[in-house]
């Protein structure tokens, strides 16, 4: 059913005569009104007004000075730590995306069954979700601390986890999974329960085995959830900021500068706001991009 | 579907739902209860001026804070009341001072880094401490003059010298004695250190190594420091302090710069230190648990690693190590300095004076030293009993006085509107150049050419 | 019949064990955190993972030390977190009910608006919003935390969801009862919703609770200094206060985490229920 259908069947004509007057035709603007201030002031407005000061230089409090037209985005597009910037960020939010879905995979499976414990164990799982991204960055301090922490104290190794490039964006990455795997673990498992019993008892009829079952029945019967939650895993991944300001500032080098991060640096470090817009908005751009490329490979690919 | 049974009960959807009311009893329970947790003592019967304090010093510094202002306090009581907020980093609170500055001043008195002190006279909120000076007719003398000559321009004194503190090199004293060094002699220059720690390391039986001899954050002021050890300029116009402002660096143009990453490479391809990241935070965790045995710091972490390292052994200090053993310069004064913020209002300012004042008299600075390992901007405070004694037990706390004594004012340090985000580059720039990106050549072009670039915008907006 | 029981109990088994070393994994961060909290600071340089002693001080200093305001904090993240969670429940479901029972014109193009807002991500307006708040004076205050959050398109979407599943003839019915739609939603369709009202209150109290980027930019004193700021500005503090730190993290933790625990079913029913959708 589309969107259309399910908008037009739903809604229900007023009855009662004569109730056609201006205060009927006004009312579900009325109910719209709050949700839609809220939105015309905090985002459809400063969506604008980040448009606008993409195209200026600001000065040293912020306010637009120099009308500098389309030279904040050219600047960008030669500098190469902005390249960098880029490269890193779709290096994080693969990783993180991918990641974050395999280890919900993994965890779903573990728990699709009924076991002492369980309970337990999809309580641990899910609760990732409510652990803030700036308590875990402070947590993963520790744990990836070079003389002191849990990482180097396991393994008996003295790597830098935030300070050696080779290693920062792992270290990084692997603490957003973790942050991640949570809600990846409620709604694929979500999804799994979905999946109608009798699929299973004709492969098990069959004779085929587990392996055999998750590949042809079970994910294809989930892909959308799937599919759904690599959209959710993208998205969060590329506003992620808590944990690198905490851990390495966009460092080493640039090895963890994603966009976002650049963003902040630009404009409340740098306090140059014009350059911090463009960024901005060649970052939706590019979410923009990518959510629209994927719904049409959902088109193709996704099973219903 | 029916409609559910208790239709007529469900009007009171139009009052508070239990959950609601519930919610509204938790939220003034815990407003009576923090407010009864006394987020402001004060219990004056008139209501005494407030003042707001922005710093930037945490842990034990933040902590003598945090006492200093309780005293007073108390000793103000019914006429000024301070209350202190910790704004995280110097970086923080400038941006933050940048930020809300836009709109309304937030504070009264702010303790800014010396980098950025360029900035707050450009900003015009500042209220130059020399004109309460001379106001009062305050004795200037009363403040250690190569200090003093830091935050002078053109004759007059823009902020009141706070916490002041020259770098150190801090090293442990029982590994020296482990290995044969005598452990009074601290190495004064890059050569000796990299001699010294190739006998300090401590490799275990598989050949991986439990404590490099030597190990230091990758932290721009360093790079600043070095600078002036070497008598060399940051920036041109007589290093920022000239009749114009800075309009581009020289570093690149002296030689100064490449002396600086070629320490920086030789240690790493010599194997000599590991990286510890940036600023401070990993060298000093390092140091305290045994890992490196030489590390560079500022006088002001004297007391945290005191209190740190407690028995486990002993500290000793030297001064900040030349680059090469013939340098001849001086290291400037780091730390902050405390500024005043122009509100227009006569009572906050005469009050925020009075704090000033407070926290520079000699007393609160001989506690202020022995708490921290800043040294005592106020000379007076060198004949008191409380910071003799002080010496006596922790001769470490000497070293930064004697350096700052043998140093000279044309050493100052470099003015620069733009420094913070230069300082940051320098740090990355570093970066890159230890993990090979670039070769020192490169490192130093590319970020002298950054650092101009952020000048010249900064000058044509500004 | 026996043979084929016993594989399912191996099986089981098997299921059962191999989720040890993935709850490790998952489990690890918190644990740890919690020894070193306790842990008295020599034996944290030592590199020890068990603490010898249960060293509680690191809590009493977060609490009690004037340098630190955690309390404060504490008492800020939830005014914040609890009036937006309020707010959102409030726009969501009036908006949510327009686009389910009502019709008027550009109804099609106001519900793309609203899917369009999940397109923009938060960095292209965080700027903007900023200087939107510093010009109105406010900076450091709680208005600038909660109204940019009174709503999202996130709770339209559930609640929508949700009140789709109620039938036709009920909102017809209580048309012909002289019910105008106010009133309908407040006595029928709000009581029914519960649970995913429930669902969205926790999920967004969560949220918000755990916000980090845009508290960082619009508080300045620890009047209004949210919790996730308070523990990170831990870190400049003194890292060598690790102990502390991870008490400070613990602190932080504890609330969301028990709301977590206490909410769970509901919240991850509600969230189900919009997931299966699709």
């Amino acid at each position: 059913m589309s969107l259309t259908d399910s908008l037009k069947a739903r809604t229900t004509k007023p009855r009662v005569p004569g109730k056609r007057g201006i205060y009927a035709v006004m009312e579900p603007y009325l109910f719209l009104l709050p949700a839609f201030v809220v939105f015309g002031l905090f985002l459809f407005y400063p969506f604008g007004r980040t448009i606008f000061l993409s195209t200026f230089l600001t000065d040293k409090l912020g306010n637009a000075r120099v009308f500098w037209g389309v030279r904040n985005y050219t600047d960008l597009f030669t500098s190469s730590s902005f390249w960098a910037s880029v490269g890193v960020t779709f290096q994080f939010v693969a990783i993180v995306a991918f990641g974050g879905l395999l280890i919900g995979l993994a965890t779903s499976l573990l728990t699709a069954k009924k076991y002492p414990g369980v309970t337990f164990a999809s309580a641990s799982y899910a609760m990732p979700v409510a652990i803030a991204s700036a308590a875990a960055s402070m947590a993963f301090r520790m744990i990836l601390h070079p003389t002191n922490g849990l990482l180097n104290i396991l393994f008996g190794t003295q790597i830098n986890w935030t300070g050696d490039p080779r290693w920062a964006l792992f270290s990084v990455s692997m603490l957003t999974i973790w942050l991640a795997s949570g809600i990846n673990f409620i709604f694929i498992s979500a999804g799994l329960r979905g999946v109608p019993d009798e699929m299973y008892e004709s492969a098990s009829i069959d004779g085929a085995g587990y392996w055999r079952r998750l590949f042809s029945i079970t994910l294809p019967s989930i892909s959308p959830t799937l599919f759904f939650q690599i959209i959710i895993n993208i998205i969060g991944a590329f506003q992620s900021f808590s944990q690198i300001r905490l851990l390495t500032q966009g460092g080493p080098g640039d090895a963890t500068n994603v966009i976002v991060y650049a963003i902040y640096r630009d404009a409340f470090f740098n306090f140059r706001f014009g350059t911090a817009a463009a960024r901005s908005i060649i970052l939706f751009a590019i979410v923009l991009v990518i959510t629209l490329i994927q719904f049409s490979f959902e088109k193709r690919s996704v099973h219903y | 579907m029916k409609p559910p049974p208790h239709f007529a009960g469900a009007f009171q959807i139009f009052q508070e739902s239990k959950g609601e009311t519930h919610m509204r009893k938790i939220l003034s329970l815990i407003l009576a209860a923090s407010l009864l947790l006394g987020l402001g003592s004060a219990m004056a019967t008139e209501s005494p001026t407030e003042i707001v304090f922005w710093h930037s010093m945490g842990g034990v510094n933040g902590e003598a804070i945090a006492k200093m202002a309780e005293d007073f306090n108390v000793a103000y009581e019914g006429k000024i009341k301070v209350t202190v907020e910790y704004q995280g980093s110097y970086d923080d609170a400038i941006n933050k001072i940048r930020a809300a500055g836009m709109s309304a001043l937030p504070c009264d008195v702010v303790q800014v880094y010396d980098i950025g002190s360029r900035f707050m006279i450009d900003s015009g909120w500042a209220l130059p401490i020399q004109e309460m000076i001379d106001a009062e007719g305050y004795d200037i003398t009363q403040i250690e003059p190569n200090i003093a000559a830091y935050y002078t321009i053109d004759g007059k004194l823009y902020s009141m010298p706070f916490n002041s503190s020259t770098p150190l090199l801090y090293y442990n004293k029982t590994a020296f004695e482990e290995v044969g060094l005598d452990p009074d002699v601290a190495p004064k220059n890059f050569d000796e250190i990299v001699e010294m720690a190739e006998k300090l390391t401590v490799k275990d039986a598989d050949g991986k190594v439990t404590r490099y001899g030597f190990g230091m954050g990758n932290y721009g002021w360093f790079f600043e420091q070095w600078m002036g050890k070497m008598g060399l300029h940051y920036v041109d116009n007589n290093n920022g302090r000239g009749a114009d402002p800075a309009t581009k660096v020289v570093f690149d143009e002296t030689g100064g710069a490449e002396a600086i990453f070629g320490v920086w490479k030789r240690m790493i391809d010599e194997g000599i230190i590991t990286y510890l990241g940036r600023g401070n935070n990993d060298a000093k965790a390092a140091f305290i648990s045994k890992n490196i045995a030489i590390t560079l710091e500022s006088t002001a972490a004297l007391k945290s690693l005191l209190v740190n390292v407690g028995d486990e052994f002993e500290i000793g200090t030297g001064y900040f190590p030349n680059i090469h053993p013939d340098d001849e310069g001086g290291v400037s004064i780091g730390g902050g300095s405390l500024w005043m913020l122009a509100s227009g209002n006569d009572e906050k300012q005469n009050a925020a004076w009075e704090f000033v004042k407070y926290m520079i008299s000699p007393d609160v600075q001989a506690f202020w030293n022995a708490q921290t390992g800043y040294f005592p901007i106020t000379v007076a405070t060198h004949d008191l009993d409380a910071f003799k004694d002080n010496l006596a037990q922790y001769p470490q706390f000497g070293t930064a006085i004697d350096q700052l004594h043998s140093t000279a004012p044309q050493y100052a340090g470099a003015l620069l509107s733009v420094f913070p985000e230069a300082r940051a580059l320098v740090e990355t720039y570093t970066e890159r150049l230890i993990n090979g990106e670039l070769d020192i050549a490169a490192t130093v072009t590319n970020l002298a050419k950054e650092i101009n670039s952020a000048i010249e915008i900064y000058n044509l907006t500004n | 019949m026996s043979g084929f029981t016993a594989r399912k109990n191996l099986t089981r088994l098997g299921n059962m064990l191999l989720n040890i070393p993935m709850l490790l994994v998952i489990l690890a961060p918190l644990i740890y955190t919690l020894l070193i909290s306790v842990m008295p600071p020599d034996e944290i340089y030592r590199n020890m993972l068990i603490p010898s002693s249960i060293n509680l001080n690191n809590y009493v200093n977060a609490f009690t030390h004037p340098a630190y305001n955690f309390l404060t904090f504490i008492r800020n993240s939830f005014i914040v977190s609890t009036s937006v969670m309020l707010g959102q429940m409030v726009t969501c479901s009036l908006a949510a009910f327009a686009f389910a029972f009502l019709d008027f014109r550009g109804k099609k193009w106001l519900f793309v608006l609203v899917l369009a807002t999940m397109m923009v991500p938060g960095e292209a307006t965080i700027i903007a919003n900023y200087l939107t708040v510093s010009r109105w004076g406010w900076l450091d205050s709680f208005q600038a935390l909660i109204v940019p959050y009174l709503t999202s398109a996130m709770g339209i979407f559930l609640l929508r969801q949700n009140y789709l599943t109620f039938s036709r003839e009920l909102h017809e019915a209580a048309q012909l009862d002289g019910c105008n739609n106010p009133r309908f939603m407040a006595s029928i369709v709000v009581p029914l919703s519960r649970p995913a009202l429930g669902a969205l209150g926790a999920y967004v109290f969560l949220n918000t609770w755990n916000q980090y980027m845009w508290p960082l930019l619009v508080t300045n004193s620890s009047n209004y200094r949210t919790v996730q700021i308070g523990i990170s500005m831990l870190y400049d503090i003194d890292a060598e206060s690790l102990g502390l730190m991870m008490a400070g993290v613990v602190i932080v933790i504890v609330p969301s985490l028990s709301i977590f625990i206490f909410m769970q079913k509901q919240l991850i029913n509600g969230l189900m229920a919009g997931a299966v959708k699709g």
